[in-house]
């Protein structure tokens, strides 16, 4: 009984996996197509116009596309996750004066479509003379009320008030209690938040689009979009493109994945 | 005593504002300036390339009440929403539970394939989307001919009720994955002893997930609420992608009927559309009344939340 | 250890990296351009040519640059590489948050209207540029001229269009492949529509003879000398007429259903459900040869019914606060006029200098044309007859609302050409409020 039910367990966990595998092992087909190919359908085989796309790809500047974007990410992510690890335990741990009002007007500002603040942001970077600089990119991902909320609700159903007690009790530092007590025990969602920065970030557009005026500063989306035409775009280029400015995204999240298991596992040998 | 308990407060009150201050700077400098600024745009009549007046709250006004195009985008955001963000949200929850099992195997393998869609960047989704769905060659038409369940091709994204459907499947098979990821996060915090009192218990399966999981998974389940419902509201690309055809010239907004136009939709192509001029006034005030409607519908949500409680409780008591 | 390594990498990358482009680079590109091309244009007669200029292109033209820059010692030419769907974007946001333009734009021919409106470019007849419009191919002049009246812009290319049609298909439907034959045979539109009415026969339904109501409209709109926008007012008629003239193609059965630009339009090039393809001169590059790679040989031109047709175009403009205009002036005239023309015409664009196009360039065989001289068709035949509507700052609002109606009328096929005029006219006004009907 209960092995049949394991089974159908993994049919429906393998057909939902299929669904979501599909297209994107179609987009690395699609990207070693010919653009013909591909708008005569769908078909789950590789094509042999591989080196031709990757030419009009253009792969040596891409590099330095992706140099830039994996600064300007790595950046955005490291300050990012930890600006809400530290807000987020602020709010959860401590009692203080206005706290709610706090989480309310963070909670609040994810409410505000950020699409209408480009322009006056732009501005505001031209007077810190920060355009053209990869920090006008950086930097909205930095503050994230995202990223705050979620590890406010993470450390507070997660990390027990006894454990920080008694090491407070121990002589450590409330810095000491953030960084070796509180986060070892969120860090499936420090992982879980670092990862969506780093994707947001990644693929973020409009914002490099209206900052970036230098072909040496474009990050990987620009240098994509580059292969838009007026009248045709060489989507099978383009795709492929696309396809080379995911992989490290995956790559990332596959590393990053073992890190959501982990809570399971250890529990698993302990029982 | 007192005021030992007090001074206690305030240093624990000093590294409150530690703890909070860089990320309060960042904001305060590069978030609310900007914010602020916006504010002031949306009472002028801003359009690029004529004169800048302050006009109060007109835009407000003539959003709310002449504009044809403002409470549809609202309406259709408010479908796209209610047909895929909460089908994601269960569907994410029974398949964590599912990936968490410890008979389950493969789980790494699991978690990143229903990761992947939101991996896959839009553009292909969209030409893929486009290429399943079109009218006249597309594969899912075929194959319904084929097997003589329809006699004519079903015309799927240029019939305005068909359109926001397939947008909402996109939006579906985008999102579920990304919510599996917080409950699987969420839920390798539950600690185990949590379930091996349920087992002592002689919980089964269904009971452990119905009164262990779900109740531990509360602040999970009420994050992705609330954040699926902003990030809802906020809904762009996938419409764009999949409905604004594949030429850069002539391109039409909002799918047929201007169906599938969304809130955010609409302020994107009136403050950044390729070859308007700009309304960057409007399009600011587009932004601020959707951030007053989501406003006013969470306030909503957490009052029903409350009162709710309170006579849960009462009949507890 | 290994991952501290690691760490310690990433963290001096970053730095070298943020440190780097946050002192080396701090100001604008284009600022940086006016500062070092500022001192070339203050000793600055239009004779000494250095220093550096800024363009923004929406693709990569560094073949004329280098060429550019290796004749041309001490010059330095950037070019930014920008999204063409958002190119007008960038620099209207650009504009409005107080920021410079390069010194060098591109303007598409369906929204330049709106960039020549925006009064940042310089009329080029005027000092210090001199343009001798005499020395541009005659009927692309109304394209580079603003509402103003002024010479903003230098057009790039000429792109004449035609009909392009499948032999295959055309000796099987129509009993002939040949193009004089085909031309003496399709006199006019309402002979067009009946010979595709009996070919839709013939086939059972299945070959049609343009793929999408959108070709139908490139045709009428290139052939129109009408204007559909004139001192800021719809001309209804002018509307009517052209949906009219839609209407009449769609509802006799010779059009696919088939929307244009989408994945199944690109794709019907290489395909054999229709027979006809209007085609710009930058078609084969764009549309026939990507799509249709086993089709060499396959295609022929002819000149429509009505004649030809002007397509496209994309023109250079020199920006008003350009800081080096002696430099930009002088590559402009390198790419229209000399050696950066040649290179073009090698790339398969057709430069839009008078003459350009001798006689031996036009009587060129083209091996996908089955031998057939395109050149001539092209230059000889279409080019004199082309006719092209002024520029207007509502060009763009009118294409996208025109893709609107003609995706309506395609999907519904009970709506009429009335229909379709409303729905214009009703689009246009939500798009444009200052606009009156006449």
């Amino acid at each position: 009984m209960s092995k049949r039910k394991g089974i159908g367990t993994m049919a429906v966990l393998f057909v939902l996996a299929f669904i979501t595998i599909i297209p994107f092992y179609m987009m690395l087909c699609m990207s070693t197509q010919t653009s013909a190919e591909l708008f005569q359908g769908l078909t789950l085989l590789p094509g042999s116009h591989l080196l031709e796309n990757l030419k009009t790809v253009g792969s040596s500047s891409f590099g330095k596309f992706y140099i830039n974007s994996l600064v300007a990410s790595t950046a955005a992510t490291l300050i990012g996750t930890l600006t809400s690890a530290m807000a987020g335990f602020a709010l959860s741990k401590y009692r203080f004066k206005y706290r709610d009002l706090i989480a309310k007007i963070i909670i609040a500002t994810m409410m505000i479509p950020s699409q209408i603040s480009l322009i006056a942001y732009v501005i505001e970077m031209r007077n810190f003379h920060l355009l053209n600089t990869l920090w006008p990119v950086i930097i909205p991902f930095t503050f994230n009320a995202f990223g705050v909320y979620w590890m406010k609700q993470s450390i507070e159903g997660a990390v027990p008030d006894e454990v920080m007690e008694s090491a407070r009790i121990d002589g450590a530092s409330e810095m000491r209690v953030f960084f070796s007590i509180v986060l070892p025990f969120v860090k499936s969602a420090l992982i879980t938040i670092a990862l969506l920065l780093f994707l947001w970030s990644w693929n973020n557009y409009l914002l490099p689009l209206i900052t970036i005026n230098d072909m040496d500063l474009y990050t990987v989306p620009l240098g994509i979009a580059m292969l838009n035409g007026m009248y045709r775009t060489d989507y099978a280029a383009k795709i492929l493109a696309l396809a080379m400015g995911t992989v490290p995204l995956v790559i990332l999240f596959i590393f990053g994945s073992k890190y959501f298991i982990r809570g399971l596992t250890s529990g698993a040998v302990k029982g | 005593m007192q005021s030992k308990k007090a001074k206690k407060m305030k240093t624990k009150t000093k590294y409150a504002v530690l703890f909070l201050a860089p990320f309060v700077i960042l904001y305060l400098v590069f978030g609310l300036f900007p914010i602020i600024h916006s504010f002031y745009i949306s009472l002028t009549d801003w359009t690029f390339g004529k004169d800048v007046n302050f006009v109060g709250l007109s835009n407000y006004i003539r959003l709310f009440t002449e504009d044809k195009y403002f409470w549809k985008s609202v309406g259709n955001t408010a479908l796209l929403m209610l047909m895929y963000i909460p089908l994601s949200i269960i569907v994410a929850l029974l398949l964590s539970n599912l990936i968490y099992s410890k008979r389950t195997k493969f789980k790494k393998f699991f978690q990143v394939a229903f990761f992947l869609p939101n991996i896959t960047t839009a553009v292909a989704v969209g030409l893929m989307f486009a290429l399943i769905f079109d009218w006249q060659t597309g594969i899912l038409n075929n194959v319904l001919m084929k097997f003589g369940i329809i006699s004519s091709g079903i015309n799927w994204l240029g019939t305005p009720g068909l359109a926001r459907v397939v947008t909402a499947l996109m939006l579906f098979w985008a999102y579920f994955g990304y919510c599996t990821v917080f409950y699987l996060s969420g839920m390798s915090g539950i600690p185990e002893d949590v379930y091996e009192a349920a087992k002592l218990d002689g919980a089964n399966h269904r009971q452990t997930l119905w009164h262990v999981t779900i109740p531990m998974l509360k602040p999970v389940t009420s994050f992705l609420i609330l954040t699926s419902f902003i990030s809802g509201c906020q809904v762009m690309e996938e419409p764009m992608l999949l409905l604004n055809g594949w030429a850069t010239v002539g391109q039409t907004v909002g799918g047929p009927d201007r169906s599938c136009l969304t809130i955010v939709w609409n302020l994107y192509d009136t403050a950044f559309g390729n070859g308007t001029n700009l309304q960057y006034g409007k399009g600011a005030a587009i932004g601020y009344s959707a951030f007053l409607l989501i406003m006013l519908v969470v306030m909503l949500w957490n009052r029903t939340q409350k009162t709710l409680a309170k006579r849960r409780g009462d009949i507890d008591e | 250890m290994k991952r501290k390594l690691v760490m310690l990498l990433a963290g001096i990358m970053l730095m070298t990296q943020l440190t780097g482009c946050g002192s080396g680079k701090e100001t604008d590109s284009t600022k940086e351009g006016k500062e070092t091309s500022g001192t070339a244009s203050e000793n600055a007669d239009m004779d000494e040519i250095s220093g550096k200029i800024t363009m923004w292109t929406w693709f990569d033209i560094s073949d004329e640059i280098e060429a550019y820059e290796e004749s041309h010692p001490g010059t330095e030419i950037e070019q930014v590489v920008v999204d063409a769907g958002e190119y007008m974007t960038k620099i209207q946001t650009t504009l409005a948050s107080g920021g410079t333009l390069p010194d060098l734009v591109w303007g598409e021919s369906l929204n330049r209207g709106q960039l020549f409106a925006m009064d940042i470019l310089d009329d080029l007849k005027a000092e210090p540029y001199n343009l001798d419009t005499s020395l541009v191919e005659q009927s692309v002049l109304p394209t580079m001229i603003d509402e103003e009246g002024r010479t903003v812009g230098l057009e790039r290319n000429i792109n004449p269009s035609g009909l392009a049609y499948k032999r295959d298909l055309a000796k099987e439907y129509l009993g002939t492949d040949d193009p004089d034959k085909l031309t003496e045979m399709i006199t006019s539109w309402d002979e067009f529509i009946n010979i595709g009415e009996t070919v839709k026969e013939k086939s059972g339904g299945k070959v049609s003879m343009l793929t999408s109501l959108g070709d139908v409209y490139y045709i009428a709109n290139g052939q129109s000398q009408e204007q559909r926008i004139k001192d800021g007012t719809i001309q209804t008629e002018v509307v009517k007429d052209l949906f009219t003239e839609v209407c009449e193609f769609r509802d006799a059965g010779i059009v696919s259903q088939i929307e244009q630009w989408t994945p199944a339009w690109y794709a019907s090039f290489g395909g054999k459900d229709s027979i006809f393809s209007p085609m710009p001169s930058f078609g084969l590059d764009n549309f026939i040869i990507p799509n249709d790679p086993e089709g060499e040989g396959n295609w022929g031109l002819i000149v429509p019914p009505e004649g030809g047709f002007n397509w496209g175009g994309t023109c250079w403009g020199i920006t008003k606060d350009s800081e080096n205009k002696a430099l930009a002036w002088d590559f402009v005239k390198f790419d229209s006029f000399e050696e950066g023309a040649d290179i073009r015409y090698g790339n398969g664009e057709i430069p839009s200098g008078a003459g350009y196009m001798d006689e031996e360039k036009v009587s060129e065989e083209n091996t996908y044309f089955s031998g057939q001289k395109i050149g001539e068709v092209f230059i000889n035949e279409i080019l004199p007859t082309i006719y092209i509507n002024p520029i207007t700052e509502y060009d763009y609002t009118d294409i996208c609302t025109i893709e609107l109606v003609l995706s309506s009328l395609n999907a519904d096929y009970e709506m009429t050409a009335d229909d379709a005029v409303d729905l214009y006219i009703s689009e246009m006004q939500d798009q444009a409020a200052d606009l009156k009907v006449n």
